[in-house]
């Protein structure tokens, strides 16, 4: 089970460094004097570490899911972050696992009814569209959750760790049948951007009248 | 510098799955044995060559090698 911080927690936690793009690896003394580890995403949920895996995992990173699963502020005493330094090996391998993992390295999972999906791309002409409104196998997207947070073809170059810097301004909605085969990661820093968004891929595409667009976004 | 690939690389190329959103990462081989390694292939369709390579033909290549994602 996650856990809300209070607001008196969430302050002190914002104004300590982070582990890692997110969260921050902290010691949470419980209300009923047990004390856990675990991570603190957005200074906001505390997930105890045994619970990580099952948590992230399952949700495919949906924030929003989690934050409306967890128990309300009350439930933790007092928090505090794990320096770097104070790690002992292995403290994060769950959290690496589960959030750090880019979608070619994360478990296989399905799609769930009417979950959509959207892909941005530099080019109108995507060649991974087929004109058939199908996908190909091994074709990225994203969660529309994350697209949400892109606002320009610029801001997804950079959300997505693009290599060319032609702003994805083409964004094309895919809305593949329930118990489609998709990894789901996060895009690591590369080609000189920060990545961060949340990319799925599909292994083996989507059939076809699955794809719609492109809707065109701002450049910049 | 991009290089416009024609549509017998392209349709090799979409056979492959992505290294990213809209792009996977190649090696290419020249006929002259040489190999440049890991250029960008933006939409299956144009080589993301650096500026050394700006007078790379077509004609010089023999083959494109889709690398792992892990080359990402």
């Amino acid at each position: 089970m996650p856990y809300k911080l209070d607001s008196d927690q969430i302050r002190e936690l914002v104004t300590q460094p982070e582990t890692g793009m997110g969260y921050q690896y902290v010691e949470a003394d419980m209300n009923d004097y047990s004390s856990l580890k675990g991570v603190v995403l957005n200074a906001e949920i505390f997930i105890p570490e045994n619970r990580i895996e099952k948590i992230i995992g399952r949700y495919s990173l949906s924030y929003s899911a989690i934050l409306h699963e967890a128990e309300r502020p009350g439930y933790i005493r007092k928090i505090r972050v794990i320096e770097k330094d104070s790690m002992h090996l292995g403290e994060t391998r769950y959290f690496e696992k589960s959030i750090g993992t880019s979608a070619s390295e994360a478990p296989l999972s399905s799609t769930e009814k009417y979950q959509i999906f959207k892909r941005f791309s530099a080019y109108k002409d995507d060649h991974r569209i087929r004109q058939d409104g199908s996908l190909l196998p091994g074709t990225y997207a994203t969660t529309e959750e994350d697209a949400r947070k892109v606002k320009t073809g610029t801001d997804a170059t950079l959300r997505y760790a693009l290599p060319c810097d032609d702003p994805a301004v083409y964004v094309f909605t895919i809305l593949p049948p329930e118990k489609t085969p998709v990894r789901i990661g996060v895009v690591k820093p590369a080609n000189n951007k920060p990545g961060g968004g949340v990319e799925v891929l599909f292994e083996n595409g989507s059939p076809k009248n699955t794809v719609t667009g492109p809707v065109t976004i701002p450049t910049t | 510098m991009k290089l416009k690939l024609n549509n017998y690389w392209t349709e090799k190329l979409l056979k492959y799955p992505e290294t990213g959103m809209g792009y996977q990462k190649v090696d290419i081989i020249l006929k002259s044995g040489r190999t440049i390694r890991n250029i960008v292939v933006l939409n299956a369709e144009y080589l993301d060559l650096p500026d050394q390579y700006k007078d790379l033909k077509m004609e010089e290549v023999k083959n494109l090698i889709i690398r792992t994602n892990k080359d990402r």
